[in-house]
C-alpha cells in the first residue's frame, strides 16, 4: 500500500492528507456502524409513536413526543436532579480535585502512594461503589449520625429518604469521578514549568499568593477539561441511581427524587416499551451538552487569544 | 518496520471487512441463530429446538429450572425435540431485551415469569393462547390450581400454565411481639396496628411493621379493605383509597412502619430476618429463606390480616409462549413436558414453593407446615388484576405513594383519582 | 522572616498535609475498607466488628465455587479485544487529528467527540439487533466489536499528541521517513506513558462493563465478572458478606492493573492538560 502511494504523482501535502484519512478511517468507520447508525436509529424514534411490543404499527407523530414531555412533571422532575446533580457535583469536583492534587504535589515523600490511593475509586465500578457506600449511610450509623450533630440532616438512611436521597446521588457522583480529576489535575500541575515557580519565589511571593496567581492561571486548559468531563458525566449520570433500584425497586425512588435524564428514558425504553417518548428525552440531553460543549469551546478559544 | 505497517494496515483492513460485511450478511446469518443456539458438536437428526428464556435471580432457581429441563428433555427424545436455555440475571433484563428480539426475529418460544403484569404483553399479541395446542398434546389442566390456572385467563383465553402457587401470607416475628406483651399473630389491621405500636421503638430502630412500598405488598392492604385493581376499572374505589390510607397511617399517624430501603437492606425479608420489624406483607418463599437464615427468633407466616375483609392474593410463576414461536406444537410438548409430576414434586419437596399440581400439596404442608394455616385461605384468594401498562402503572403507584407518605405532597384520594383518570389502558 | 523560622514553617505545613491527605484518603477508601473487611466475615458476624481471628475465607470459596474463574476468564477476553482495539484506533485517529491538517479535520474531531454527548444507552437496542442479526449473540466478538472506539480516548490521545513538540518530527521528516514511519518509529515509541493511560481508562470501562454483556449474552458460560456477582444476588435476599466479596474480587485485578502501570499514568497526562 505504501508502495503504491508513492508511485503516484501526489504533492507532499496531498500525501499527508491521504495518510491522515487512512489513520481517521478506521474509528469513523467503527463509529458509523456501532454508535451513531444505532444512536440515530433510536434518536429518530423520538419523532414516533412506538410500542416496542408491536413496533409495526409504529406511526409518525412529528414533535408529539416533546410536547408530551415538556408537560410531564415526570421529565421536570428528572431535568432538575439532573442539573443539580450537574450543578453540584462539578464545582465539588474542581475544587476538592485541585485541593488534593496541589496539596499531592506539594508533599515530596509519599506522592506515588496518595496518587495511588486516590484513583481506587475511579477504577472501581459504579456499582460496587454504590453499594459499598449506601451500607455506611444507614440511619443511626457513624456517618449520618455525625452529619446529623454537626450539621443538622436528619439520621435517616440517606438513600431511602426523600430529603437526602438526592445529596447521596451527589456523594456518590463526587466519590467516584474525584479521583480522576485529581489525577487529571496533578498532571496540570506538574506540566506548569518550574521557570516560573522559581521567579515567583525569587520574587518573594507567598504560597497561597503562588497559587492564587501563578498556578491557578496556568491551569486552565486543565481546568475546562476538567469542567467539560464532569458536566458530560454529570449530565449523563445513571449507574448510580439504577443500582439504588436494584433489588427490582423503582428507579428514581424513593418518590422520584433520584431520577434523571437518562434513567428517564431507561424506564420509557425499557420498562414500559416506549422507546419513542424515551429516546426525545436522549435526544434533549444531546441537544444540552451539545449546547453545553459549543459554548465551552468558544469561552476557550477566546481565553485563548487573550493569553 | 515496513512489515509493522503492513501488518497493522492489515488489521485495520479486516476490522473495516468485518463491519462492512456486518451489513450484507444480515439474511444468511439469520437462519444459523438457532443453531448456534446449541452446543458445539454434530447434532443428531434433525432435531427441533425450542427455546426458553427466563431471568434467573439465584442458584436454587437455576438448579431447579434445569432439573425441569432435563426431565423435559429425557421425555422429547424420541419426539426430537429439545429445550434449550436463555439465562437473564433477572426477569428485567429479559424484557429488556424481548422487545429487540421480537423484532429481530430471535425471540425465544417460551418465557418463564412470575408476576402479574402480562395483561400488556396478551393485549400487544406477545403471547399466544394456549387452548387449542394444550388440547393438541392433551394436557390435563385439571391437575392444576383452578385459581391459579384461571389467573392466567384472558377473555376466556389460556395464555399461560403455571409451575407454582403463591399465596400472600403475614409474616410476624412471635418473639418481638411477645416482649411487647403481645401473644398472638394479628388477625385483623386493627390487631396489627395495635401490635405496631406496642413493638415499635425507633431509637432501638425497632419497627412494628416492614412496608416495602412495591406493588406486591400495597396491593395486599388494599385487597384487606376490598380494593383492587380491576385492570384499571374504578382504581379509586372506596376499598382502594382505605387500605392506601392505612398504609400512609402506618407511617405518619402511628409511626410504626419502616421501607426495607430505610432500614438499609436490599429487600422485605432482608428487614425481617434483621429482627428489625415484626411484621411484613409475605408469601412461601419466607419459609425457605428464613429457614436458610436460620434467624434467632420466633416467627410464623398467617393469613393476611383482615381489614374488613380477609383476603390474600394468589398468582403464580407459569410458563408462556411467544406468538412467534417457530413451531408452536413443539413448544406445548416442551410445556407439557416441563409441567410434569416430577416438576412439582421436585417444586415441594426442594424448593419449597407451592406446586400448582394440587396433587403435590399435601407434600409440600407436610414439609413446609409453616404455610399451612395460609393455605387455607387460598380458596377466598384474588388475583391481582393489574392494568395493561403494568410497569408504568407501578412506578406511578409507587411514586406517587412515596411522595404522599414522605413529602406530604397531595392525598391518597388525589393520587387515585389521577390513575383512576389515566387507568393505564396503553 | 528568617530562614530557620521559614524551614520550620515549611516543616510543619508538610506534616499538617500528610496529615490531611491520610485522615481524607481513609475516608475516600472507607467503602472499599468496609468492602474487605465484611468480605472476610462468617455469617452470624455480619454487622457486628470482629477481631481477625474469627475472620474466614468461607466467602471467597463460595465466590470461586460460583464460577469466578470462568467470569474472569471471559472479562478479560472482553477486556483485552477492547483494549487492543482502542490502543489501534484511538492511538492512529488522535494522531491524524493532532498533527496532520487535513481537510476536515475539524468536522472529524467533532465527530470523534459528538459521541460523548449522546447517552450510549440509547444505542443498546439497536446494538442487540444488529448483533441478533450477525448471529454474534453469546459470542466474544459482540463484546468486542461494538466497542473499540473511544470518543473520550481519542480525546484524549490527540491532546496527548499535540504536546509532542514538531520538531522532533521534521527531524524524522528530514531522515526521509513518510507519515507512517514516522507514526510507528517515532511518536509511537516516545508516547508508551500516554498508552499506558489509555489501557488503564479502556481497561477500567470494560471491566466495569454491565448493561452491555449482559444484553449480549444469555448463557451463564458467558458471563462476566459484573453479571456473575449480579447472580450471586438471591431472589428475595442477599448476604452482605457474599455481596462484598463479590465488590472485592471485581475491584483487585484493576486496582493491581493500576498499580503496574501506575508510574507511566500520571507522566503522560502532565502532557495532556497543556493545550486545551
Amino acid at each position: 500500500m505504501t508502495t503504491a502511494l508513492a508511485k503516484t504523482r501526489l504533492s507532499l501535502a496531498q500525501r499527508d492528507y491521504v495518510a491522515g484519512y487512512i489513520f481517521v478511517a478506521p474509528i469513523l468507520l467503527l463509529m458509523f456502524v456501532w454508535f451513531y447508525y444505532p444512536a440515530f436509529q433510536s434518536l429518530l424514534y423520538s419523532f414516533q409513536e412506538i410500542n416496542f411490543l408491536k413496533m409495526a404499527d409504529a406511526r409518525f407523530i412529528g414533535l408529539g413526543n416533546f410536547e408530551k414531555l415538556f408537560a410531564d412533571p415526570a421529565f421536570w422532575l428528572a431535568a432538575k436532579n439532573t442539573v443539580v446533580i450537574t450543578a453540584v457535583s462539578v464545582p465539588v469536583l474542581v475544587i476538592l480535585g485541585f485541593l488534593v492534587a496541589y496539596n499531592i504535589e506539594a508533599v515530596i515523600r509519599g506522592r506515588a502512594v496518595y496518587r495511588t490511593m486516590y484513583y481506587i475509586p475511579a477504577v472501581t465500578s459504579a456499582v460496587a461503589l454504590t453499594i459499598s457506600v449506601m451500607y455506611l449511610f444507614i440511619e443511626r450509623g457513624e456517618i449520618p449520625t455525625l452529619l446529623n450533630r454537626l450539621f443538622g440532616i436528619p439520621n435517616v438512611t440517606w438513600p431511602a429518604d426523600t430529603r437526602t436521597a438526592l445529596a447521596f446521588v451527589c456523594i456518590l457522583v463526587i466519590w467516584k469521578n474525584l479521583g480522576f480529576f485529581i489525577v487529571l489535575f496533578i498532571t496540570g500541575l506538574q506540566a506548569i514549568s518550574n521557570d516560573i515557580i522559581e521567579a515567583s519565589k525569587v520574587d518573594g511571593a507567598s504560597g497561597l499568593q503562588r497559587m492564587l496567581y501563578i498556578t491557578i492561571p496556568q491551569l486552565r486548559p486543565t481546568t475546562s477539561l476538567v469542567i467539560i468531563l464532569s458536566i458530560i458525566w454529570c449530565m449523563q449520570c445513571f449507574d448510580e441511581p439504577y443500582t439504588l433500584a436494584r433489588s427490582g425497586g423503582v428507579v428514581g425512588s424513593p418518590a422520584g427524587t433520584t431520577s434523571t435524564l437518562v434513567t428517564f428514558f431507561y424506564s420509557q425504553n425499557f420498562r414500559y416499551f416506549n422507546p419513542g417518548y424515551g429516546s426525545s428525552a436522549a435526544f434533549i440531553i444531546f441537544a444540552v451538552l451539545m449546547i453545553v460543549s459549543i459554548t465551552q469551546r468558544a469561552l476557550a478559544s477566546r481565553s485563548q487569544d487573550h493569553a | 518496520m515496513g512489515k509493522i505497517i503492513r501488518l497493522l494496515l492489515a488489521s485495520v483492513m479486516v476490522v473495516a471487512l468485518f463491519t462492512a460485511c456486518s451489513s450484507k450478511s444480515e439474511q444468511a446469518a439469520t437462519p444459523s441463530n438457532l443453531a448456534s443456539e446449541g452446543e458445539a458438536g454434530p447434532s443428531v437428526g434433525e432435531k427441533t429446538k425450542v427455546v426458553f428464556s427466563t431471568g434467573i435471580p439465584d442458584d436454587a432457581w437455576r438448579r431447579a429450572l434445569e432439573f425441569f429441563m432435563n426431565t423435559a428433555n429425557e421425555k422429547l427424545k424420541e419426539k426430537n425435540i429439545e429445550v434449550v436455555a436463555e439465562y437473564y440475571p433477572s426477569e428485567e433484563e429479559m424484557w429488556k431485551v424481548l422487545p429487540a428480539q421480537i423484532v429481530s426475529g430471535s425471540a425465544p418460544d417460551l418465557i418463564g415469569l412470575n408476576n402479574e403484569g402480562v395483561l400488556e404483553l396478551i393485549i400487544n399479541g406477545t403471547f399466544t393462547s394456549l387452548d387449542d395446542l394444550i388440547e393438541g398434546v392433551g394436557y390435563d389442566t385439571s391437575k392444576l390450581d383452578a385459581a391459579n390456572v384461571n389467573g392466567w385467563k384472558y377473555e376466556g383465553k389460556q395464555y399461560a400454565l403455571p409451575l407454582t402457587t403463591t399465596i400472600s401470607a403475614l409474616a410476624v416475628n412471635m418473639t418481638m411481639l411477645k416482649n411487647a406483651g403481645i401473644e398472638e399473630a394479628p388477625k385483623t389491621m386493627e390487631d396489627l396496628v395495635k401490635a405496631a405500636l406496642a413493638v415499635t421503638d425507633k431509637e432501638k430502630g425497632q419497627y412494628g411493621v416492614g412496608v416495602n412500598l412495591h406493588e406486591f405488598h400495597i396491593s395486599q392492604y388494599l385487597h384487606a379493605f376490598g380494593g383492587g385493581w380491576n385492570f384499571g376499572e374504578n382504581m379509586n374505589s372506596e376499598g382502594n383509597q382505605e387500605g392506601m390510607q392505612f398504609i400512609v397511617d402506618l407511617f405518619n399517624k402511628h409511626q410504626v412502619a419502616a421501607t426495607p430501603a430505610q432500614i438499609g437492606v436490599n429487600g422485605d425479608v432482608d428487614a425481617f430476618a434483621s429482627g428489625k420489624v415484626a411484621m411484613t406483607t409475605a408469601g412461601p418463599w419466607y419459609v425457605a429463606t428464613l429457614r436458610d437464615k436460620q434467624v434467632d427468633f420466633e416467627w410464623t407466616l398467617v393469613p393476611i390480616p383482615a381489614g374488613t375483609v380477609q383476603k390474600s392474593t394468589l398468582y403464580g410463576w407459569a410458563l408462556a409462549m411467544l406468538d412467534s414461536a417457530k413451531n408452536k406444537e413443539a413448544a406445548m410438548e416442551v410445556i407439557a413436558a416441563m409441567l410434569g409430576e416430577e416438576s412439582y414434586r421436585y417444586l415441594a419437596e426442594e424448593r419449597g414453593d407451592i406446586p400448582a399440581m394440587t396433587s403435590f400439596v399435601p407434600t409440600y404442608e407436610e414439609l413446609y407446615p409453616e404455610m399451612k394455616v395460609v393455605l387455607e385461605t387460598a380458596d377466598s384468594a384474588v388475583a391481582f388484576n393489574y392494568p395493561v401498562a403494568a410497569n408504568r402503572f407501578k412506578t406511578d403507584l409507587v411514586t406517587g405513594l412515596e411522595s404522599v407518605i414522605f413529602q406530604n405532597r397531595g392525598t391518597v384520594k388525589e393520587l387515585l383519582d389521577k390513575m383512576a383518570e389515566d387507568s393505564y389502558q396503553k | 522572616m528568617n530562614k530557620y523560622s521559614a524551614n520550620l514553617q515549611l516543616k510543619w505545613l508538610t506534616v499538617l498535609r500528610h496529615f490531611v491527605l491520610i485522615g481524607a484518603v481513609l475516608l475516600y477508601l472507607l467503602p472499599f475498607l468496609f468492602a474487605l473487611y465484611t468480605s472476610f466475615l462468617d455469617k452470624p458476624d455480619i454487622g457486628k466488628f470482629v477481631m481477625p481471628d474469627r475472620w474466614v475465607l468461607e466467602n471467597y470459596r463460595y465466590v470461586f465455587d460460583s464460577g469466578l474463574l470462568n467470569w474472569y476468564k471471559n472479562t478479560a477476553i472482553m477486556s483485552g479485544g477492547i483494549i487492543l482495539g482502542n490502543l489501534i484506533v484511538n492511538t492512529m485517529a488522535g494522531y491524524a487529528l493532532a498533527k496532520i491538517k487535513f481537510p476536515g479535520n475539524k468536522l472529524v474531531f467533532f465527530i470523534i467527540i459528538g459521541t460523548m454527548m449522546i447517552p450510549a444507552q440509547v444505542t443498546l437496542v439497536p446494538i442487540y439487533s444488529m448483533s441478533v442479526q450477525l448471529g454474534w449473540v453469546n459470542t466474544y466478538q459482540a463484546l468486542i466489536i461494538p466497542f473499540l472506539t473511544s470518543g473520550m480516548l481519542t480525546f484524549f490521545m490527540r491532546q496527548f499528541f499535540l504536546s509532542i513538540p514538531h520538531e522532533i518530527e521534521e527531524a524524522a521528516r528530514i531522515d526521509g521517513l513518510g507519515r507512517f514511519g514516522i507514526f510507528f518509529r517515532v511518536v509511537l515509541p516516545n508516547a508508551t506513558t500516554a498508552l499506558a493511560t489509555l489501557v488503564i481508562f479502556a481497561f477500567k470501562d470494560s471491566w466495569n462493563s454491565f448493561l452491555w454483556p449482559v444484553t449480549l449474552t444469555n448463557k451463564p458460560g458467558m458471563h462476566v465478572i459484573t453479571v456473575g456477582l449480579n447472580a450471586l444476588k438471591g431472589q428475595y435476599y442477599e448476604w452482605i458478606n457474599i455481596t462484598m466479596t463479590g465488590v472485592v474480587c471485581a475491584t483487585v485485578p484493576m486496582v493491581i492493573v493500576f498499580i503496574l502501570l501506575q508510574k507511566y499514568f500520571t507522566k503522560s497526562i502532565a502532557m495532556v492538560g497543556i493545550k486545551g
